[in-house]
Order: structure tokens, then sequence, then C-alpha cells
């Protein structure tokens, strides 16, 4: 049939009534507002928004774990409502952290265990279970309880557990969470693999660094709305508002016109301008004061996100 | 049934994990020693069988509360529901089976009190008609499978299952009929023990040990299973609703 968009959902929304009972009549809450998305087939596709922005709504009706209120939602051609059994079979989620293991089953057992919920037959169950353990570095541990697992492996039990079914498509929900700097460049190694194996990725997270790193595009949410759909590059370059300068030195750059923020890092200012002429004057400044460790830096993706969604603190 | 079969493995796997869900087993001697005390000194061997029933009546309901209704609870705790609710299986099948693998476990108390009873007291009751106490309490196991499930899916809507389960255990144990015959019971107390199924196990089980004839035990037979069959069914139907509940509202617990 030739799919070419995997994921493609329209005036998306999903409400939810808070309160008690068996159907709760409180206030109603939008997680989604009318969310319009597509996910190219083989796309890695990053989800970046705060808490409560709608991401995690967004990955469960994918999932079908949960019916959308109005709009509509496709997986690899299927309807999220009228098409939920197909796509179960189609799709693959990862958790990250300790939810979704069972702490008292070896690494085997658990796949074993999904491997039946994902219909595989006795004998293709245990072959794919082997595949899977040497893939991800767990066959030496096949057989020791996933509760005595270091974070780092138990989100490669997860890992394998998601891809038990031969996924074309997996969601990944916060799939770095708790993850040290090894494992989770491990795990972006594994993105790469798996998009290079035809599959497709959705990936929610809050590291903007891993989302620069492994992801084609990004869609940026909030509110249960898309702000933007880009390639980070792409996406950092839209921004387009603001100039940046990185300089190795602790001189107050505040009073300079058209600065507008500025912070220091692992002892790197960095100097949020409002245009390329505020961006001179700071080089101009740290120059002329025996700076020579500085440069005019594009934007991250971070500071995009900061930019579209603002600094909220702990405001959802 | 390949679903079913995974569920009962791997619930044997967890089980054999976790010594301490046993724990069950180590209340057993309790019941024992207080019911065979009360009977043995008050010279009543017309009770025997009484007092052997009724631990072994109660393990099979404390494996059903304490263990086989948790299995979905537990699910919900670990969101391993959320991920089974995304599964091209159906999870109703692997949850039987988990609960099945519980309740199989179920028969143990049986022998627990027998030996206890040998041991402590010298004291082996006397079963007349074999078939018939095993045909009971294999339907029972049955029974408590369906009644689990129910449960389960009950509980799966509740915050403080454990309050409710809890609670639930003293006055089955009374209106089953386990631990005082129905008969005994205040009049208007006895019908509501007619849909209790294990009040039709502890009666047949109890005739099953005495000398005399056993009357009807096949549409007894026929009530304990038919109980069980009408628990399973609605713990079945209720399952499927609350995950449906789940899908549509967002939330499992119901307050």
């Amino acid at each position: 049939m030739g799919v070419t968009v995997s994921v493609r959902v329209q005036d998306l929304t999903r409400t939810f009534r808070k309160g008690k009972g068996w159907r709760p009549k409180g206030e109603e809450v939008t997680a989604l507002a009318g969310l319009t998305l597509d996910v190219p087939t083989n796309e890695v596709h990053g989800l970046l928004g705060p808490n409560g922005a709608g991401k995690t709504t967004l990955c469960k009706i994918l999932s079908t774990i949960l019916l959308p209120t109005s709009g509509s939602a496709e997986v690899l051609g299927h309807d999220v409502v009228t098409g939920a059994a197909e796509i179960r079979h189609l799709i693959g989620i990862v958790f990250g952290g300790e939810r979704g293991l069972y702490g008292k089953l070896t690494a085997r057992q658990t796949l074993r265990y999904w491997a039946a919920l994902y219909k595989l037959p006795d004998a293709r169950a245990k072959v794919r279970t082997d595949e899977l353990l040497a893939r991800l570095g767990l066959a030496d541990k096949a057989d020791d309880l996933v509760e005595t697992f270091s974070r780092g492996m138990k989100q490669r039990v997860h890992l394998a557990r998601g891809l038990i079914g031969d996924p074309k498509l997996i969601l990944f929900d916060e799939p770095t969470t708790g993850m040290d700097p090894v494992a989770a460049r491990a795990f972006r190694t594994l993105i790469g693999e798996l998009r290079d194996e035809g599959r497709t990725i959705l990936i929610t997270t809050h590291d903007m660094d891993e989302a620069e790193e492994v992801c084609d595009r990004v869609t940026l949410i909030d509110k249960g709305r898309v702000l933007a759909t880009e390639s980070p590059r792409g996406l950092a370059a839209m921004s387009g508002l603001h100039r940046w300068v990185e300089a190795e030195t602790s001189l107050d750059v505040t009073g300079i016109p058209g600065v507008v923020d500025t912070e220091t890092r692992n002892g790197v200012l960095r100097v949020k301008t409002t245009d390329d002429r505020a961006a001179r004057a700071v080089l101009d400044f740290l120059l002329d004061r025996g700076v020579r460790s500085v440069h005019a830096v594009p934007p991250r993706l971070e500071d995009v996100y900061l930019d579209l969604i603002g600094r909220r603190g702990m405001e959802v | 049934m390949r679903l079913f079969l995974s569920g009962v493995r791997t619930q044997f796997w967890l089980i054999r994990r976790q010594p301490d869900e046993l724990l069950t087993l180590c209340t057993i001697p309790f019941t024992v020693v207080m019911m065979l005390s009360v009977v043995m000194h008050a010279v009543r061997p017309d009770l025997v069988a009484n007092a052997f029933l009724a631990p072994t009546l109660m393990g099979l309901w404390g494996f059903a509360t304490g263990l086989a209704t948790v299995v979905l609870v537990g699910e919900r705790w670990t969101r391993t529901l959320e991920l089974g609710m995304a599964a091209p299986g159906a999870v109703h099948s692997v949850y039987l089976g988990r609960i099945s693998a519980v309740m199989v476990l179920g028969v143990v108390p049986l022998g627990e009190t027998w030996l206890l009873g040998k041991l402590l007291f010298g004291v082996t009751p006397a079963v007349h008609h074999p078939w018939v106490f095993w045909a009971a309490m294999a339907a029972s196991v049955f029974a408590m499978v369906g009644t689990s499930l129910l449960l389960a899916a009950s509980m799966l809507l509740t915050k403080n299952s454990n309050n409710y389960l809890n609670f639930l255990s003293f006055p089955i144990y009374l209106l089953s009929g386990v631990m005082v015959p129905v008969h005994y019971l205040p009049e208007f107390l006895q019908p509501l023990s007619h849909v209790i199924f294990l009040s039709w196990s502890a009666d047949l089980m109890r005739d099953a040990m005495a000398a005399g004839p056993v009357t009807g035990a096949g549409w007894r037979l026929l009530a304990i299973t038919g109980l069980g069959v009408a628990a399973l069914v609605g713990g079945r139907v209720l399952l499927a609703a609350t995950l449906r509940r789940a899908r549509e509202l967002g939330v499992v617990t119901y307050a």
C-alpha cells in the first residue's frame, strides 16, 4: 500500500472531567485542543512541551489506551477508534523509569510474557526473546531479576519489551528519565539503528539535547496545541528573533543595549540579544576587555523552546 | 488458551520469587489449633469435620483475597495495565490465567489442615464419600477463580482495595457457613448464604465427610459451579467495562 505517513492527527481534542463517580461531572480540563500533526514513515519525531502540554495524552491516544474526544488520529493507516485492534499489532510502547516492569521476573521471563500478549507463537517467542536480549546487551543477565538491574539496564528491558512485536511505530514516553549519560548515549545510538531498520519513532521528552541529537523533526506542544513542527535546526532558524553570544568570562554584559538575558553554565556565559547589532556590541565589548574565547552561536533547541513556551518555572 | 497458560506460567514465576505472598498459609495453623482445640475440649467428634473444613475454606478465601484479587490492582500501580491494554492479546485471558494459578495453590490449605490435625491433635477426619468431596473441592476452586476475577475487577475501581478486602473476609466466613453451619445462623441471614458459593461448598463437603448418604450431590455441585460461572461472567463483564471506561475517561479508579 506504501503508507508514507505513519501518524496522521487531525484536529484532535481530548478533554477530561474532574470529580468522582462512574461518570465524573466536574470541571472539564482540556489536554488536547485541536491538535494536528503528521509524522512521515521512518522519521524520528520528538514531542516537546512542558508538563501538562498534552504529549502523553497524545501518545496514549495513538497507542489506543485512550479514546479521543473529537477529531481523528490514524496510525499506519488505521483509525485509533475503529482500527484499534490492527494498530496494536503494529506499535510498541516504551516507558521510562520503573513504570511498566515486573521486578520479580527475569529479563527473559518479561519478554516471554509480553511475547504471549503480542501473540507470538512459542517457538518464535523464544527466538525473538534471545535476539532482543543479545541485541540490547542483556544476554548475560537474561536470567537475573529485573529488580536487580541498574536504571540503564531496566531501560533496555523496556526497549526489548517494546520491540517484541517487531513494531513499525515505536512510541517512547520520556525514555531516558533517570538514565546516566552513558546509558542515554547508548539509547540514542539505538534510536538511530531503529530508524535505519525503517521504523517510525515518536519520542516525548524534556531533554532538548536528546531531541536535537536524535530527532529528524520536533513538534513543540503547549496547552494541547502545536506551536511549531520543524527540524531542530529549522526550528532554531525559524525562531530568528534572537542572536546568541558565548564567551568564557564572568564579565557583566547586562548593561549593553539589546541584551535580553544571560546565563552561565560551566563557566561559559551565554548572552541572548535582540538582533545582530546587539550581538555585535556584546562581541566588541568582550573583545575590548581581552576576552579571547568568544563567538556568536546559533540558538539551541532549548532556546527556541524557552522563547516559544516561556520560562514558566513550576507553572503547568 | 495460550494467553491463559502464559498467565498461569507468569504467576508461578512471580509467586516463586515472592514467598511472602504465601503468608496465608502461615495463618492456617492458628485456625486449625483454634477450631480443633474447641472441638476436642468439648468432646464433640461430630464437629471434627467442621473444624477441618473451616481452615481449608478460609485458606481458599485467603488466597483469593490476599493474592488473586490483587493481581489487577498491582497491574494498575505498576502501569503494566496500560501496556496490557495496548497489546494485541486479550489481557483478560492473561489475568484469568494468573488468578487461576493462585487459586490452584488454594488447595494447599487442605493438605496443611489435614497434616496439622494429625500432627498436633492426632485426629484425621474420615471422608466417607471421597469422590463427592473432591468434586466439591474442584468446583469450589473453579468458583473461587470466578469470584476472584469479579473481586479483582471491582477492586480496580477503588484506591483502597485492601480495606474492602479485609472487611469482606469475616462476613463471608460467617455467611458461607464455613465457621458455623448456615442453619445455625439467624433465619433472616440464611437466604444471603445461598448466593455465596462457599456455603454450598461447605455443606456439600461436610456431607461428603459424614457417614450418611449425600443427597442431591449433582445439583449441589451444579449450584457451586453455576455461582462460579456467574461470578466469572460478571467479572469478565466488569473488567471489560472498567477498561472501556478507562479508555473513555483516562482513569481506572471510581473515586
